[in-house]
């Protein structure tokens, strides 16, 4: 669940849409004790820097319980008395969350029960939106289009995990649309193509200036990173090797 | 409104980025915390965020003008005029638009007259989560108009349709998609055929089931590939995707891979700062 990209990805999307008045200040950071750091702050990032901070919470439970890294249970109970503060601040960011968080256990549950049984866009679904409500910064004339954008891009975001751990869930039996339904590789990089589609579309439908060319970077390459990386390491290593696939299948499929 | 583009100070036959830096420019004008001591400033910033998503959305005007003259009229009625080919009532007694207005129907009862808007209940309230279509209709399907606004595609009943498909398509062609997948998930494995495959995917994709859609598309045109209307269906679905990779390309971009970011634990926004160096027009933005 790429925490930090996504809501770097909005911080600079709500400034370009806001345009809000900027505060620049200058403080130490425990990382850089010595010399006062210059930094900016406004609503637009403090209400991303929040968001990423209640993000990180659940990923880190979430990490917790698929993995149980211990690691991550500590971080989450150093990260509970700040989510504890957030959730009452952004009641309906998280409880949309945690909505979704459940719907989508309560799917893995019963997909494990009987293949195919889910649809394949359920679980997507589901989690995207709980991310098209944190890109809802406040109630105002924004409020619908950014959530539908949010929804679109984190609908993305999802099949695009799902995309990238198909060998990996084939393996331990985590829940995958992909793995649940064969896609063949093709097919995955053809829906998220479609859904790069419905994102960017929601996307240039927001009046931005500032940043554009970054933000266009973003939702045209930048958000591909991922699969990208994980071809490339694919290709390196076959090199010279028939391809062959574990136990997920690539029905009809080509590289 | 008269005319959103004169509001904007844009002629008619702007581009879409045009309006946008117009809107911008306005924006920063009458923004009204820049304007503290003028209490219309807020007013005038509703008016041009209205100018701007009537431009950017004319569809969901559309109906909604129609629906407001209806009522004006007295006569309303819940399959609107021409240009909203079937409004369609909601499970909360939302009026949707037709499908191309589909995405902000169900807001239409609420207009953006308040740049600081109240806490509405459709907004703040949402009992959409556990899956109910209502919502996921507005958020992932028909969506919006715009660059990318295509029609979708309306089946016709054949001879030898039974009951359940007849209604499966009417509720298709009314843009009551979750009724249709649920008329057609009643019908047994066993009777699932081409058809069936061809008519679900219509009724996924109008619902926002876009994965769905797609999968079922592919296996209508698998068991039965000599079917034009299936084909063409399968084609339409993929349309965007392979517009989008054009547009990426035609902006710059590319999706292909990118030496200088291999690193998978770098901030993406710092990939994007490398790959439009790499891929954009020959010049250094925003590195």
């Amino acid at each position: 669940m790429g925490a930090s990209y996504d809501m770097t990805f909005l911080a600079l999307l709500l400034c370009s849409l806001y345009e809000p008045p900027e505060q620049d200040d200058a403080r130490r950071c425990m990382a850089h004790p010595a010399k006062k750091q210059d930094f900016v702050i406004n609503d637009c990032l403090s209400y991303a820097a929040d968001m990423n901070v209640i993000l990180m919470y659940f990923k880190c439970l979430d990490d917790w319980n698929d993995e149980g890294k211990i690691s991550m249970r500590a971080a989450a109970a150093l990260l509970k008395s700040a989510y504890g503060d957030l959730s009452k601040r952004y009641k309906r960011q998280c409880q949309a969350i945690e909505e979704a968080l459940g719907e989508v256990a309560a799917l893995e549950v019963q997909a494990r029960k009987k293949p195919q049984t889910v649809e394949l866009d359920t679980a997507a679904n589901a989690f995207a939106l709980s991310f098209g409500e944190m890109f809802a910064y406040r109630q105002d004339f924004w409020f619908e289009p950014l959530r539908s954008f949010g929804t679109k891009l984190g609908k993305f975001v999802y099949v695009m995990d799902a995309a990238q751990d198909t060998e990996q869930d084939a393996k331990t039996g985590n829940y995958n649309p992909f793995v649940d339904w064969n896609t063949s590789e093709e097919d995955q990089l053809t829906a998220l193509k479609v859904l790069a589609a419905d994102a960017a579309r929601a996307f240039e439908r927001l009046p931005l200036e500032k940043d554009m060319h970054l933000l266009r970077s973003v939702i045209y390459a930048g958000m591909w990173q991922p699969y990208l990386a994980k071809k490339q390491k694919k290709e390196k290593k076959n090199e010279g090797r028939p391809t062959v696939s574990p136990a997920y299948s690539t029905l009809g499929g080509m590289q | 409104m008269e005319n959103p583009y004169a509001v904007l100070g844009v002629s008619s036959d702007a581009s879409l980025d045009e309006v946008k830096k117009a809107y911008r420019k306005k924006a920063r004008e009458n923004h009204p915390d820049l304007n503290p001591n003028d209490p219309r400033a807020a007013e005038r910033m509703n008016e041009i965020n209205e100018a701007y998503d009537r431009i950017i959305n004319p569809e969901k005007y559309e109906a909604r003008d129609a629906r407001a003259r209806a009522r004006d009229a007295g006569a309303y009625s819940s399959s609107a005029s021409s240009s909203s080919a079937g409004a369609s009532q909601g499970p909360y007694g939302q009026y949707r638009g037709s499908s191309a207005s589909g995405s902000q129907g169900s807001s239409s009862g609420s207009s953006y007259s308040g740049y600081y808007r109240q806490e509405n209940s459709y907004s703040s309230g949402r009992s959409g989560w556990s899956g109910s279509g209502f919502d996921f209709e507005d958020l992932f399907g028909f969506g919006m108009g715009g660059a990318y606004s295509n029609e979708p595609i309306h089946p016709e009943a054949q001879s030898g349709d039974s009951a359940a498909v007849r209604s499966a398509i009417n509720f298709i062609n009314s843009q009551q998609y979750n009724r249709a997948i649920d008329c057609l998930n009643r019908i047994v494995s066993g009777e699932r055929n081409a058809r069936w495959y061809y008519l679900s995917a219509l009724a996924n994709e109008g619902a926002g089931n876009t994965l769905m859609a797609l999968e079922q598309i592919r296996r209508a045109v698998r068991m039965d590939p000599q079917n034009p209307d299936y084909t063409r269906a399968q084609r339409k679905f993929q349309a965007s995707g392979q517009t989008y990779t054009q547009t990426s390309q035609a902006r710059g971009f590319s999706m292909g891979w990118d030496p200088m970011s291999c690193c998978c634990t770098c901030c993406a926004l710092q990939y994007a700062a490398q790959m439009c160096c790499y891929g954009g027009h020959g010049g250094l933005l925003y590195c």
